[in-house]
């Protein structure tokens, strides 16, 4: 019986400086791991530029690619295999979506990682958590 | 003398912690970054205000985060 295939989140961490110039060219060693095993890409695109927390195989500064595509369960462990071998990428975590999650809601996640930044939410946030520590 | 045990504990709602923060989620780096202590160490959930079942969340939220280098396992994040 063939499983069904399922809808995946992937985030991959590449060296800034492999993806700055050339963002197509980050695009497609993903793109290379993933059809290998017939995973069919929905959405890929540059979720943020940033500094790591920690160095990683003495690399500072990171892109990170968010995707999803739908895949069988069982190639996953085999799709992580291969990331792992692939020296440009420095990390990677596959994970399923939160529950409810649909691509159509991409757009407003990405309000929300928006908003953020937004300086007014952030003080909210931080007015409530003060407000349960005292 | 009233003991410290009989005070009533200020308990926090999920419904009221969910309009803060939504679905907690390791991509909401900075609201993973209020949760942890300067050393790197998580708070516990009666400190960041959430229930049972959302600290668990979170817990995991900031195991993948740190995995992925968003944020550091020991100490603060670097400023460079």
């Amino acid at each position: 019986m063939a499983t069904k295939n399922r809808l995946y989140e992937g985030m991959f961490v590449m060296p800034q400086t492999l993806v700055r110039e050339d963002k197509e060219a980050g695009f497609e060693i993903i793109r290379s791991v993933l059809s290998k095993y017939d995973a069919q890409v929905e959405y890929m695109d540059v979720w943020q530029e940033r500094a790591l927390a920690y160095e990683i195989n003495h690399v500072r500064n990171a892109t990170y690619i968010l995707t999803y595509f739908n895949a069988a369960p069982s190639v996953i462990s085999k799709i992580e295999r291969t990331i792992r071998i692939t020296d440009e990428i420095l990390r990677a975590l596959i994970v399923l979506p939160s529950k409810g999650f649909e691509l159509s809601e991409l757009n407003k996640i990405e309000e929300e990682t928006n908003s953020e930044n937004n300086a007014e939410e952030s003080k909210e946030v931080k007015d409530t958590v003060e407000e349960v520590k005292v | 003398m009233k003991s410290k045990f009989n005070k009533k504990r200020r308990r926090i709602e999920p419904e009221l912690t969910r309009r803060f923060i939504g679905d907690i989620d390791y991509k909401k780096v900075k609201i993973l970054e209020k949760s942890i202590m300067p050393n790197g160490k998580l708070f516990s959930g009666k400190k960041n205000g959430l229930c049972a079942k959302n600290q668990r969340q979170l817990a995991i939220a900031v195991k993948r985060a740190r995995y992925l280098g968003l944020i550091p396992y020991i100490g603060t994040t670097r400023k460079d």
